[in-house]
């Protein structure tokens, strides 16, 4: 697909005033950013008219007038420069009194932002999350040192980081291989899980009776528990009464045992696991479906790209940021996914399914090694938040190219 | 102006953290008074007794008996704290006296009373029952009365729920193919062959998981001691490596390969003698009445005594006992003893027994329930297992050992594994639990 295809598609959608407002608003040193972004529509240079045409690609979410919100909050002299009285004294270069207004209103935000009482209104959210979030995980790093006697706390013995040495040496399983195993089911869910929302969604946009209550059918699972549609997946996997089986066999193709294979067990725990998710990631992508400019997709079959082609090179491009918001959330829920482990496979067969969040529940909740399942978890929240931090690093990358 | 500010917000941030956690430590210091049990005013001890009767005529029995024992003491409330299984109540028994809020008393194996006993959390029975020898102890039967001692050779635990390995079938089914039920393991493998087939898996078992070993994990051990081994020594050391274990674990994958054994999960045995896709299966003389309820009268369900091995007969003892947590009270120590002995009276034991399916821990309930054995011929032949009945050493790993048995299965049944290199992998990690106590 080509970018002549997507100018001349937006072009012909966005109003002339939208994209001409906004020029005198961008302070000088906000224009190469916002060019960066999109570009200030209008802009002189090079820069500014790249930029403009991305603009005008991405429609006016971008680029625009509109200034981003977040962007606003998170510097308020750029926001405090796009007042109609800034562009009436001078749209590039702020008087004196404008500068010692802005001033005067930073202080005043920060005096706000410091003040107690911003502390007191917050005090209730901050006592929850040091309650429940904050003081548990410093608690878990404590126990993570010692010898942990959960019976009897005074009997606990310090150990130093022997707990965290001994990740690669514990057989029941191994840390890694509870790794390896974690990423394996991420794998499978967010590759998976992915492809096959983004299918079903652009199944699913086309409308009509039939498919609104496709939609409702789709989304149900997700809205199930899963410590009880988990259990009902053990009996469709059940391989003498199971209709996974009867199915196959009815196919006359070769039955695995499926929750009783070692090869197995983790494909049909991801199987489910699509089930009862990928009805939240297909909303997802219907909500992005909703939103995305339907012209460049005309656009594109007037200048005679197949429906593969119009995929590829306009819908999911402009699709990225939702993608991309998706593959983070699936690779979260996956890496803490405990409850259909719990219920499915219980770790097995031969630690087959013993994944991270497993091992962690298996060592201090049933061994009771409570130091060792705690330097597990330590461990386990700083691969999940280094994940996290990664991806959304990419994700802004991705945003930012489309 | 910068560091004053910074300061401030040290500052709040502590005086908001302080609150926080002196809200938190009063908040949880009112849940862990309450519930404690204990004498009121009027002179009535309440105790706690944590167990996992949950369903079916268990929890009846135990609820008619319970109400019985305080309708003849009134001064003695007994309160049931009911937990869905084995694995939920052990968590919860040790959630309870890590928060301080321990029950009075509870069900316990023998390896978990171990640990508990090593943090210094139960009460021996000599120090609420004033001698080491209470009366009803001798009249216990031998396997019963072993194991409620742990290896410092003091009585810690009194007998509750016992049971032994019985083996359920389809004599319809044996029948129709003209075979009658072995008597030793090795008819067994020859009958399990002949019966399976045309959809019909001989024997379902669950080994369990690394978390949680199941039936088919007694099996095991139970073949173990048949071809005359033992899983483990009497220090507790696991003895997975020895030629017994190596020809029981053989002997499963033998009924495997001949398509006459399969693994699953959630009782499968049942499930798959219930529909008459299984010829056998073994399980506890426990789960007596929820074979009946699962064959639901479609067949004659037949129960009978495990086979023999080389060894002679082997059964293991399965089932917990009660043990009294330290946090109780002088009155509710005095309370409990009497509950826990009234239970193992003769007549409560025969109803007990009828009522369950469990085993009378003493053989002077036997004519209490006369008619429930003329009944239930197998009662006789389980009853006289609770003589030579084995349990394993009561040490805070063999749970986890065992855990490992169950993964050597799955890799010899299901992966093809061999016996010697499986049970070389599990007696590793048996080893290394062993010497982290």
């Amino acid at each position: 697909m080509s970018q002549e295809a997507t100018t001349t598609g937006s072009g012909a959608s966005t109003p002339p005033e939208r994209r001409g407002h906004g020029r005198a608003a961008v302070p000088p040193g906000k224009a190469s950013a916002q060019a960066r972004r999109g570009g200030a529509p209008g802009e002189d240079g090079a820069a500014g008219a790249a930029g403009a045409e991305r603009a005008e690609a991405t429609g006016p979410a971008e680029g625009s007038a509109h200034p981003d919100p977040a962007d606003a909050s998170e510097h308020p002299d750029a926001a405090s420069s796009r007042t109609s009285a800034d562009v009436a004294v001078s749209p590039d270069r702020p008087s004196p009194w404008v500068r010692g207004k802005r001033v005067r209103r930073v202080r005043r935000v920060r005096r706000v932002r410091e003040s107690p009482m911003g502390w007191l209104y917050t005090a209730p959210a901050l006592a929850v999350f040091a309650v429940f979030t904050i003081g548990p995980t410093a608690y878990t790093l404590y126990i993570s040192f010692f010898h942990w006697n959960t019976l009897n706390a005074a009997m606990s013995r310090y150990i130093g980081l022997a707990n965290y040495r001994s990740l690669l040496g514990h057989s029941t399983p191994s840390f890694l291989t509870g790794a390896w195993h974690s990423l394996y089911f991420t794998a499978g869910t967010v590759i998976g899980g992915t492809a096959l929302s983004l299918a079903l969604a652009l199944l699913l946009q086309r409308g009509g009776r039939l498919m609104s209550a496709s939609r409702v059918a789709i989304f149900a699972p997700y809205a199930t528990p899963v410590v009880a549609t988990s259990l009902a997946w053990v009996w469709i996997f059940n391989p003498q009464f199971g209709l996974a089986d009867a199915v196959l066999k009815a196919a006359h193709l070769p039955q695995p045992l499926w929750l009783q294979s070692a090869s197995w067990a983790m494909p049909s725990v991801i199987v489910y696991s699509l089930w009862h998710e990928v009805g939240f990631t297909v909303v997802l992508f219907l909500g992005g479906l909703a939103v995305i400019s339907p012209e460049l997709g005309e656009a594109a079959r007037v200048d005679g790209a197949t429906a593969w082609q119009e995929f590829w090179h306009v819908t999911w491009p402009q699709l990225r940021p939702v993608t991309a918001f998706v593959v983070i959330i699936t690779s979260i829920t996956s890496l803490q996914a405990f409850t259909q482990f719990y219920e499915m496979s219980q770790g097995g067969p031969v630690y087959a399914t013993t994944t991270l969040s497993y091992l962690v529940y298996q060592e201090a909740f049933v061994f009771f090694d409570t130091g060792y399942g705690a330097a597990l978890a330590l461990v386990l929240f700083v691969v999940i938040a280094g994940f996290t931090l990664l991806q959304r690093r990419t994700t802004s990358r991705i945003a930012a190219a489309a | 102006m910068r560091s004053h500010a910074s300061r401030r917000r040290r500052t709040t941030t502590t005086l908001l953290a302080a609150g926080t956690a002196l809200a938190a430590t009063f908040t949880v210091a009112g849940c862990g008074s309450s519930g404690q049990g204990g004498t009121s005013a009027d002179g009535t001890t309440t105790i706690t007794f944590m167990e996992t009767m949950a369903a079916s005529t268990q929890k009846t029995t135990l609820e008619q008996l319970t109400s019985a024992f305080e309708k003849a003491n009134p001064k003695i409330k007994v309160k049931l704290e009911v937990e869905p299984d084995y694995a939920t109540l052990y968590a919860k028994e040790t959630a309870a006296v890590s928060a301080g809020n321990a029950p009075t008393i509870g069900q316990v194996y023998p390896d978990w009373a171990a640990t508990f006993a090593k943090s210094q959390v139960i009460l021996p029975v000599s120090s609420f029952a004033g001698s080491s020898t209470p009366a009803q102890l001798s009249g216990f039967y031998a396997g019963v009365k072993n194991e409620l001692y742990l290896p410092d050779g003091k009585l810690w635990l009194w007998p509750f729920n016992k049971s032994v390995e019985v083996m359920f079938d389809n004599p319809a089914l044996l029948k129709a193919k003209g075979l009658s039920y072995p008597t030793t393991w090795d008819q067994f493998a020859t009958v399990a062959q002949k019966v399976s087939g045309g959809g019909v898996t001989a024997i379902s078992v669950d080994p369990g998981t690394a978390s949680g070993p199941g039936a088919g994990t007694t099996w095991l051990e139970t073949l173990d001691y048949a071809y005359g081994g033992a899983p483990f020594a009497k220090d507790g050391s696991p003895q997975f490596t020895a030629p017994t274990m190596v020809k029981a674990l053989g002997y499963l994958a033998g009924l495997k390969k001949s398509g006459a054994l399969a693994l699953g999960t959630d009782y499968p045995g049942e499930t798959a003698l219930a529909a008459k896709k299984g010829a056998f299966d073994v399980s506890t003389s426990a789960g007596y009445y929820y074979e009946g309820q699962a064959v639901g009268g479609k067949f004659a369900l037949g129960t009978q005594d495990l086979p023999a091995g080389p060894a002679g007969k082997a059964n293991i003892l399965t089932g917990t006992d009660l043990t009294m947590f330290a946090s109780a009270s002088k009155a509710q120590q005095n309370a409990a003893w009497k509950y826990m002995q009234y239970l193992t009276e003769p007549a409560q034991q025969a109803t007990w027994a009828a009522g369950t399916g469990y085993l009378p821990v003493t053989a002077k309930a036997l004519p209490d329930m006369s008619a429930y054995v003329s009944k239930n011929p197998w009662v006789t032949g389980a009853v006289s297992a609770l003589q030579y009945a084995k349990s394993e050493p009561p040490y805070g790993w063999i749970e986890k050992s065992e855990g490992a048995l169950a993964v050597a299965i799955q890799d010899v049944v299901d992966k093809g594994a061999d016996p010697a290199s499986a049970l070389a992998d599990a007696q590793r990690t048996a080893q290394a639990a062993k010497a982290a106590g």
